[in-house]
């Protein structure tokens, strides 16, 4: 892992695979390299952890996964947002807007 | 929440399915990486470890992606069974006779259930039974009234009559039961009859299998014989189930009527225990019992009262109602030919409510108390069954003692490995449950024809509810934690390091838990004793009952009863009938005597009524019972006259009145002396005035209600100097079962029309202690069954001791033992195992058998010579458990053992 990768708080990753899956269905090596190429590579998510992190997710209906084939005709696990995950995107990005526009309050006081 | 549940179900039940998705998808995800490091000019070899390193540890993945599918208790337990299964297919002998002994534990204790179930906790199979509410007078007013009383509790029809019209909580209803004849002559058949109202099925919500029920229109005073009602049983029998039944005609009582409907099937009548056949409307009596004027009479009790709760009613509410209104109408229900002298208490009868969910049941007065013991009983021997196969399962865990410590030292947690072992216990009894419903289906079954005699059989709904279903799995769950929790606990415990350094070289080692062991057979011994002691109460007091002089020869009588169909003839047409009975009867080959009584001994129908010394007044007199017989009586029973004269045929109705009495009424009338020639007035009762009668002679006791019963006074009238009829009474020579064809035909020689039954009276006595007899080999099976598992137990328990003590056993015979020494010393442990156990059996059987004293009969649940005898059987059998192992010890070869080291 690079050095100077940002270590994320618990559960932005859940926040990140959301949003990265609101624009179209992906699967998980794309989603890790969606996240990575959008944050001009300061996140690197943990691989290894990506996938408990969306079958978690799966669990609690908010993407919902289908086999398909990829861009080279392999099999893969697509993943989708569903209208629940929709929900829950608004939500968390709400409270993650608000909470570190708090946070940068306090430390914007010199 | 769905999406979890669904996700977790798919989980569960495709998990080879997921696992290898999971597997493609890591493998997808490895490839892609891979390839794009490729794209970037890296050999594939390299881009592929490169993959992996970014990735991280694969494995570690996929255990989060699992643990992330949250269903791992599931599969744990899962897998905890698969494991425990296969052990025990390793020792098919010790599972089968867990499950075989744990089955029939089970089983014999869901019978019992089953049937205090059936009897005393399932509401009727009517619509919304706890809305019905019973209307009686207490047994205490009924005690007091005058007349006939058919059943306890009931009311004269007038009383339901006036009740009914005057109340506004209930929906009320009515009904009685009777025994109906279908046969139109000769031996009778009967079946059990049901007179219902005609609110009876709407308002319990009946709706019929067939045809119609009855409705209100149906019960009118003057409606003849308009049709009857069959129960789906008398229908399946008797009809086939055909529809075809509908319209075709029954004989009833010498009259027929056509079936008009059959009620719906589980439904027997409100008498649990007793199931109709016939139905027909309450005002069909006068045409099924023609000339008694039940409808009309005033002092004929018969009639139970019933109703559902109004909306807005609670029975609370409705008793108060009840009971303001009982004045009233015992005041408009008032006749004239009331005896005076009993006026005063009819007006003052009181009326109550009672739930009525449950329906009325004499069977389960009777059997309550006993089918609770029996309960117990069997819980005591399910509980000896499980402490047996709790040695057992110690010492299966003993055996993997080792493997067990081992894992506990590499850092399984303490619960889980509890948990797998209890896995064990859970496979046993599971298995053993679902036989065990089984076993008490056939249990409960084979018990219901035990109780029940040819004449009366009984009727219970045993079919599995969901109180027995519940039962059988709290059983279940008990004696899983019970044969279970000790082993594994105990297995569990010991610390690692011991049992990984070997095998246990001094006495002071533990690993079976030897003390738990030996602990529990005294709590077996403890309890046989309990079992063996009420065994032995139930069998010396059903003696007790069989062996009870009843005062008369029992042996070799009949009872024949005969009428003739339709309204009774004029008297003397009737007189004339029965004189050619008795002399028809008389000239049967092989009859001895021949003789009348309207109230056959033993048979439950009692007479009694208020005498007073002539001369004294009516306060100072005393109650008696009453029986009226025809001369003859006292040899055709083989009783004693001890003072003055039988009845004669002289004792006609124009001759003074004359009675005998027994000795208890003796010694209560004329203290010291002797009644003969006294006189004595008898109350007056609704069909005759007070009469002045004068003892003629004295008999000696005999039983007259129950076998049970002390002597009570009797007073025995002549039957010709009153207008009663009675039944005959045959004393043969020849076994009866020979006569009977001859005595059948010479009734019908007399008058081809006639209906009659007879039956022994014999083994009508029998039947009155059929409860007794019951209690008897019951109670008997399981103490017999306590004594054998606990010295089963005790067996086992002693041999392992023996085995584990190899070695000293023959360090001591090297040393100079005698081989009698051993044995003698391995009994004296186990002797005081033994005497522990009986000792504290001791103490709880003094607690416990006081529950059964009103079941006995001759002696107190605390008698000294069944404690003894208990005491020492049990000793006995303990005594020839332990000699085997003693045996064994006494075997063991000194060099052997030594060299084994």
């Amino acid at each position: 892992m690079g050095d100077d990768a940002l270590a994320m708080p618990q559960g932005t990753l859940d926040l990140l695979i959301l949003k990265t899956l609101a624009v179209e269905p992906q699967h998980g090596w794309a989603i890790s390299q969606r996240i990575q190429v959008l944050s001009s590579d300061a996140l690197r998510v943990q691989q290894g952890s990506l996938y408990p992190a969306l079958h978690r997710l799966e669990r609690r209906g908010w993407i919902e996964a289908e086999w398909g084939s990829s861009d080279n005709n392999r099999r893969a696990k697509y993943y989708a947002l569903t209208k629940k995950g929709r929900a829950e995107l608004d939500a968390q990005t709400t409270a993650w807007r608000r909470l570190t526009l708090a946070v940068g309050q306090v430390l914007d006081v010199s | 929440m769905l999406s979890d549940l669904r996700y977790r179900l798919r989980a569960l039940f495709r998990r080879d399915a997921i696992e290898r998705e999971l597997d493609d998808e890591l493998r997808f995800h490895l490839e892609a990486q891979a390839a794009m490091e490729e794209r970037a000019g890296v050999p594939r070899d390299e881009a592929l470890r490169r993959a992996r390193l970014a990735f991280g540890r694969v494995d570690a993945a996929k255990e989060a992606s699992r643990d992330g599918r949250g269903i791992s208790i599931l599969e744990i337990a899962g897998r905890d069974l698969r494991y425990a299964a296969r052990t025990l297919a390793r020792s098919p002998i010790f599972t089968s006779v867990a499950i075989v002994s744990l089955a029939l534990g089970i089983g014999a204790n869901t019978a019992m259930f089953q049937l205090l179930n059936a009897l005393v906790l399932r509401p009727l199979p009517v619509s919304r039974p706890y809305e019905l509410v019973e209307v009686r007078m207490p047994d205490a007013d009924l005690d007091k009234a005058r007349g006939a009383i058919y059943r306890y509790p009931s009311v004269t029809n007038g009383v339901w009559e006036d009740l009914r019209t005057r109340q506004q909580a209930l929906d009320t209803f009515a009904w009685a039961d009777d025994d109906f004849n279908l046969a139109p002559v000769g031996e009778v058949h009967l079946v059990s009859g049901l007179f219902v109202s005609g609110d009876f099925f709407p308002v319990l919500g009946l709706t019929p299998a067939a045809g119609r029920l009855f409705g209100p229109a149906d019960d009118r005073r003057g409606c003849g014989l308009p049709g009857a009602v069959i129960s789906h049983d008398f229908w399946q029998r008797e009809l086939g189930g055909s529809p075809a039944a509908i319209g075709r005609t029954l004989n009833v009582n010498a009259r027929t009527v056509p079936i008009v409907g059959v009620a719906p099937a589980g439904f027997t009548g409100l008498q649990v225990g007793r199931s109709f056949d016939v139905a027909v409307p309450i005002c069909a009596v006068d045409a099924l019992r023609p000339g008694e004027r039940m409808l009309e009479s005033g002092t004929a009790w018969w009639v139970t009262v019933m109703g559902r709760l109004r909306p807005g009613w609670t029975r609370d509410r409705a008793d108060a109602h009840v009971r303001t209104l009982a004045p009233a109408i015992f005041k408009a229900t008032l006749q004239a030919d009331y005896p005076a002298v009993s006026v005063q208490d009819y007006l003052g009868s009181r009326l109550e409510t009672l739930s009525g969910a449950t329906g009325r049941s004499g069977l389960r007065e009777e059997y309550q108390t006993p089918l609770s013991l029996l309960l117990a009983m069997t819980a005591l021997v399910l509980l000896i069954a499980c402490t047996n196969l709790t040695n057992l399962m110690l010492a299966r865990g003993a055996v993997r003692q080792r493997e067990l410590s081992l894992r506990l030292a590499l850092g399984a947690s303490r619960i889980r490995l509890v948990s797998q072992l209890l896995a064990e216990s859970v496979i046993i009894v599971g298995a053993s449950a679902a036989a065990a419903l089984a076993v008490s289906q056939l249990t409960s079954r084979a018990l219901v024809r035990l109780i029940g005699s040819s004449r009366q059989p009984i009727a219970l709904a045993l079919e599995p509810d969901w109180r027995v279903l519940g039962f059988v799995a709290a059983s279940g769950i008990v004696t899983c934690l019970l044969l279970g929790l000790a082993p594994a606990l105990r297995a569990t415990r010991r610390h690692p390091g011991e049992a990984l350094r070997g095998a246990p070289r001094g006495a002071s080692e533990d690993p079976g838990g030897l003390v738990l062991r030996r602990g529990l057979i005294v709590a077996q011994v403890a309890i046989s004793l309990v079992l063996v002691v009420g065994a032995l109460l139930f069998a010396r007091s059903f003696r007790n009952l069989v062996t009870e002089p009843l005062g008369f020869e029992r042996q070799g009588v009949l009872v024949v009863a005969a009428e003739l169909p339709g309204p009774p003839p004029s008297p003397a047409a009737m007189t004339a009938l029965r004189q050619a009975l008795t002399a028809g009867l008389r000239a049967v080959p092989g009859v001895a005597a021949v003789s009348q009584t309207n109230v056959v001994p033993l048979s439950g129908n009692t007479t009694n009524n208020r005498i007073w010394r002539d001369g004294a007044t009516r306060a100072a007199g005393m109650d008696a019972f009453f029986s009226r017989i025809s001369a003859g009586y006292l040899d055709t029973l083989g009783m004693r006259l001890v003072a003055g004269r039988d009845i004669a045929e002289t004792d006609g109705p124009e001759a003074p009145k004359v009675a005998l009495v027994n000795e208890t009424f003796a010694r209560a009338f004329a203290p010291g002396g002797s009644p003969v020639g006294r006189q004595f007035w008898i109350e007056a009762t609704p069909s005759s005035p007070q009469t002045r009668y004068e003892i003629v002679g004295v008999v000696k006791d005999a039983k007259y209600r129950r076998v049970r019963e002390a002597a009570s006074p009797v007073v025995y009238l002549a039957l010709a100097q009153h207008k009663s009829y009675g039944v005959w009474l045959v004393r043969t020579t020849v076994p009866v079962r020979a006569l009977t064809e001859t005595i059948r035909a010479a009734l019908l020689r007399v008058d081809g029309r006639l209906g009659f039954v007879f039956r022994s009276l014999d083994t009508s006595i029998d039947d009155t202690l059929i409860r007794d007899r019951a209690m008897a080999m019951l109670s008997a099976l399981f103490g017999v069954l306590a004594a054998i598992l606990a010295a089963v137990g005790l067996h086992g328990v002693v041999a392992y001791a023996v085995e584990r003590r190899r070695r000293e056993i023959g360090i001591r015979l090297a040393l100079g033992a005698t081989r009698s020494g051993i044995v003698s010393s391995v009994l004296r442990e186990s002797g005081l195992l033994v005497a522990a156990g009986l000792a504290v059996g001791l103490a709880l059987t003094w607690v416990t058998t006081g529950a059964a004293k009103a079941l006995l009969f001759g002696l107190e649940p605390n008698d000294a010579t069944t404690l003894g005898i208990a005491l020492a059987g049990l000793a006995a059998v303990a005594l020839a458990a332990s000699v085997l192992p003693a045996r064994r010890a006494a075997r063991v070869d000194p060099m052997a053992t030594l060299r084994d080291d």
